[in-house]
């Protein structure tokens, strides 16, 4: 978790704000994110010697927009309520930097076995914030678990409300914020003793 | 009196460095400090430049408020009257208001006492009384009918996103009062925005802010349209004298503008930001007026001295935009920051087709834009000041 | 450093090989996701037409109570029903007509419009009288959360259900969504349902694109409201 890209770096956050207003599309955006990461940095770490320095990272880019063309073509393919709900935001996977910036950081200088391991630990902990996102706006904004609802009728028979901030974006900058916080406090703590 | 002094004197030692008790010296000065006057000087803005230190000022500030709160109860007990169709006199009224307010005050002062504390002691500073003028702030933002656990979480989020976040008191980018009723305001809509009127009355009750009125109908003159309104009586001397539902405290202006009048005159809060803020809601009232013949908003036909009545205009500039840490801090970025609050009012009032009341927004709004404006006005002081020396 | 040519070779190869990579996957798949967004109109049909469903139903399930019940046929601006190959005019309109046991159960046109934040698209169904209201969906909008976006709850849509599109002289009134709630001694109750509170634009919105569509349809409409009184003389 030291290196964690969005709690730390700050990175991705674009997707975060926009598919983590439930569980559901955040694991299957998580998904894509493990895949084409770890995908595409593999291909670069094959390619690594072959490439000519002068046009690297149009081609890092080729390799990463193809994948996530794939990625969101399957995604209509088989999971078509799911790719309704992530939109436009799977596509912009490919603006997302973690991608680019662990090709163009760690794939161009490694084997393809380490690479791939990199790219699925970066990935696992880009999805690790989105889920948690996730968690705290479906609880609060919908009043449910992963689709199960957890706050039931008497609840809101006594009075109790969704809290619609949490479905609206500013919702995850208020939530990621906060676990950002968090995790800094703890970090900074844990580095003192 | 002495045996008190003489008693917390006794036990401050249990409180000093390296002490069990550290660990609860912010609470132990806080006690202090607020039954007796203090021997340790002010180390932050505003310096003491007379008998008046920030404890005072926060007080004084509180003690405007009061006249808001009286009056706000009687009208709570009054459109409740109105509404079951009763007849009380006025104290009647008051004790009714007042049994629906207190909670209210009770929730959001343990709310923001509980937070400040906990910070205090966390960050091992002295508990800062500016928490009670944001507590004192808020149930009169709210609508009387607001449920009291929405506004535990609200003041709850005012307090630690609005201010605790940027370092406590005096670092904050955003009025911490605004900021909880924002929360609430985004969060729970179908408890205190859209256009319906708050007031504690039967259920199912239901009718139009004055605000609504004309932002409902297309084509109309606002005026006209308020005045046809039978449900409630909302001619401008009604709407100033506040006998009209609404949050708690800013219904009626004339107290409202006596609290105003009275605190620039102590100077504590700048004529500047009141000026500006009447002068920018003026100007783009009155250029709404104007268009307002070529369009179909009937939002556009209200003329300015209206506006200066309608909704919570004169209290969040009385006491929202006027506040020190989050306004500009030069004086002509004051008075450009409460035009700007004027004028965005208007804007959003008129032409926003969702949210018919914009102070608060307005507000929010300026308070990011305010360093910006202050940035400008030192850059231009000092343009001006090397073409006269060069 | 390598050479230019080098660079230009290389670049090639990669762009052909990831360019035939993509052709090739959305070729294989194309067939697959057009059969889907199909489905997904045909779900939204179904279900505004009172066909229970639920969402873990087989895609060939769906196809099938689909082809057994709906029946699909464009209408032209007078009413009278088109063969399919001239649907490409705009003044053309969709029905889908659902059927049970040889019986017609119901009317669904689509609907879209301005709610407050955005356009507002949905289905309307009605029942075999031309003059009922059997139901309303919406599959895709922008409305405010606990607002606007209550349209997507069973609450507020069931208040369409059973209210009158016509007057008593056989004219097209709609439905409107009112401000507050509907007063039981309005003599117009009958089309009017209880609003949302505090979304008044939305409704507003609703009420005014509701009844521009059921305009396009009401020449078709009218013409089925004559033939059942036919029937039932």
């Amino acid at each position: 978790m030291g290196e964690n890209p969005i709690s730390i770096h700050v990175l991705g956050i674009c997707s975060a704000l926009a598919i983590t207003t439930k569980i559901d599309t955040a694991v299957v955006m998580t998904i894509a994110v493990v895949a084409v990461l770890s995908i595409s940095n593999v291909v670069i770490s094959l390619l690594r010697n072959n490439i000519p320095n002068k046009v690297r990272i149009i081609i890092q880019m080729s390799v990463i927009a193809s994948l996530v063309i794939i990625a969101d073509q399957v995604l209509k393919a088989y999971m078509y309520d799911m790719s309704k709900l992530l939109g436009v935001f799977l596509g912009l996977i490919i603006t997302n930097c973690i991608v680019l910036g662990r090709a163009e950081a760690y794939a161009m200088q490694n084997s393809p076995s380490k690479a791939l391991l990199d790219g699925m630990g970066n990935g696992l902990g880009y999805g690790t914030i989105l889920i948690a996102v996730a968690f705290f706006r479906e609880l609060f904004g919908f009043g449910s678990i992963y689709g199960a609802q957890v706050i039931t009728n008497q609840i809101y028979l006594g009075g109790y409300e969704n809290n619609g901030l949490m479905i609206l974006s500013p919702g995850a900058f208020f939530i990621l914020g906060l676990i950002v916080w968090a995790h800094r406090a703890y970090t900074e703590t844990s580095d003192k003793d | 009196m002495k045996w008190l002094l003489d008693y917390l004197l006794k036990i401050k030692p249990n409180f000093d460095e390296g002490q069990k008790l550290n660990w609860l010296y912010p609470l132990y000065e806080a006690t202090e400090t607020i039954l007796f006057s203090t021997d340790a000087k002010t180390k932050s803005a505003p310096h003491i430049r007379d008998s008046i230190d920030i404890k005072r000022v926060m007080i004084l500030v509180v003690v405007a408020l009061i006249p808001c709160y009286v009056f706000g109860a009687i009208n709570v007990g009054y459109q409740n009257a109105l509404s079951f169709g009763l007849e009380r006199t006025w104290i009647e009224n008051l004790i009714f208001g007042a049994n629906a307010i207190i909670p209210i005050i009770v929730v959001t002062f343990v709310a923001g006492a509980f937070w400040e504390i906990l910070f205090a002691i966390v960050r091992k500073h002295e508990i800062s009384e500016g928490f009670l003028v944001t507590c004192a702030l808020i149930p009169l933002t709210m609508p009387p009918s607001i449920p009291l656990w929405q506004l535990f979480i609200a003041t709850s989020f005012g307090i630690v996103i609005g201010k605790e976040i940027f370092g406590g008191v005096g670092m904050n980018i955003f009025n911490p009062a605004l900021t909880a009723r924002c929360f609430i305001f985004f969060s729970y809509p179908s408890k205190i925005s859209g256009d319906m009127v708050w007031l504690v009355g039967p259920d199912g009750y239901s009718g139009a802010t004055a605000l609504s009125v004309p932002a409902s109908t297309n084509n109309a003159d606002a005026v006209y349209l308020l005045n046809g309104i039978t449900q409630f009586d909302y001619s401008w001397i009604n709407l100033a004298s506040g006998w009209i539902p609404g949050s708690i405290g800013e219904t009626n202006k004339f107290i409202i503008f006596s609290a105003a009048a009275a605190l620039m005159l102590m100077k504590l809060i700048s004529w500047r930001v009141i000026l500006g803020g009447i002068s920018g809601l003026f100007a783009m009232s009155y250029i709404g007026t104007l268009i307002a013949p070529f369009s179909d908003n009937s939002m556009l036909s209200i003329p300015p001295h209206y506006h200066l009545v309608m909704g919570s205009f004169a209290f969040g500039l009385t006491f929202m935009a006027t506040e020190p840490v989050t306004g500009s801090h030069t004086d002509t970025g004051r008075l450009v920051y409460g035009f700007f609050v004027g004028v965005l009012t208007v804007i959003i009032r008129s032409i926003n087709p969702a949210y018919p009341e914009g102070v608060m927004l307005a507000i929010l709004l300026m308070n990011a834009f305010a360093s910006l404006i202050d940035y400008f006005v030192v850059k231009v002081n000092i343009s001006k000041r090397m073409a006269r020396y060069a | 450093m390598r050479s230019d040519t080098y660079t230009i070779v290389f670049t090639t190869i990669v762009t052909v090989v990831l360019g035939l990579g993509l052709s090739v996957t959305a070729d294989s798949l194309r067939e697959r996701q057009s059969i889907n967004e199909e489905l997904d109109i045909k779900k939204n049909i179904l279900s505004v037409l009172g066909f229970s469903l639920s969402s873990d139903w087989e895609n060939d399930k769906i196809q099938s109570l689909y082809e057994q019940n709906i029946n699909e046929f464009i209408v032209d601006k007078t009413g009278s029903i088109l063969s399919s190959i001239e649907s490409s005019n705009s003044d053309n309109y969709t029905i889908y007509q659902s059927r049970e046991n040889d019986k017609v159960t119901g009317y669904a046109i689509p609907i879209a419009g301005k709610g407050l934040w955005g356009t507002m698209y949905g289905y309307f169904a009605i029942e075999p009288d031309a003059e009922t209201v059997k139901g309303i969906t919406f599959y895709r909008h922008k409305e405010t959360p606990g607002l606007g976006a209550e349209v997507d709850k069973e609450w507020f849509q069931n208040n369409f259900i059973g209210k009158k599109l016509i007057d008593t002289n056989g004219s097209l009134v709609s439905v409107e969504v009112v401000k507050g709630y509907v007063s039981s001694t309005d003599p117009k109750s009958m089309h009017k349902v209880d609003g949302i509170s505090g979304a008044t634009i939305t409704g507003k919105g609703l009420t005014n694109f509701l009844k521009n569509d059921l305009q396009k349809y009401e020449p078709y409409l009218s013409k089925v409201r004559k033939l059942n009184q036919i029937e039932s003389l």
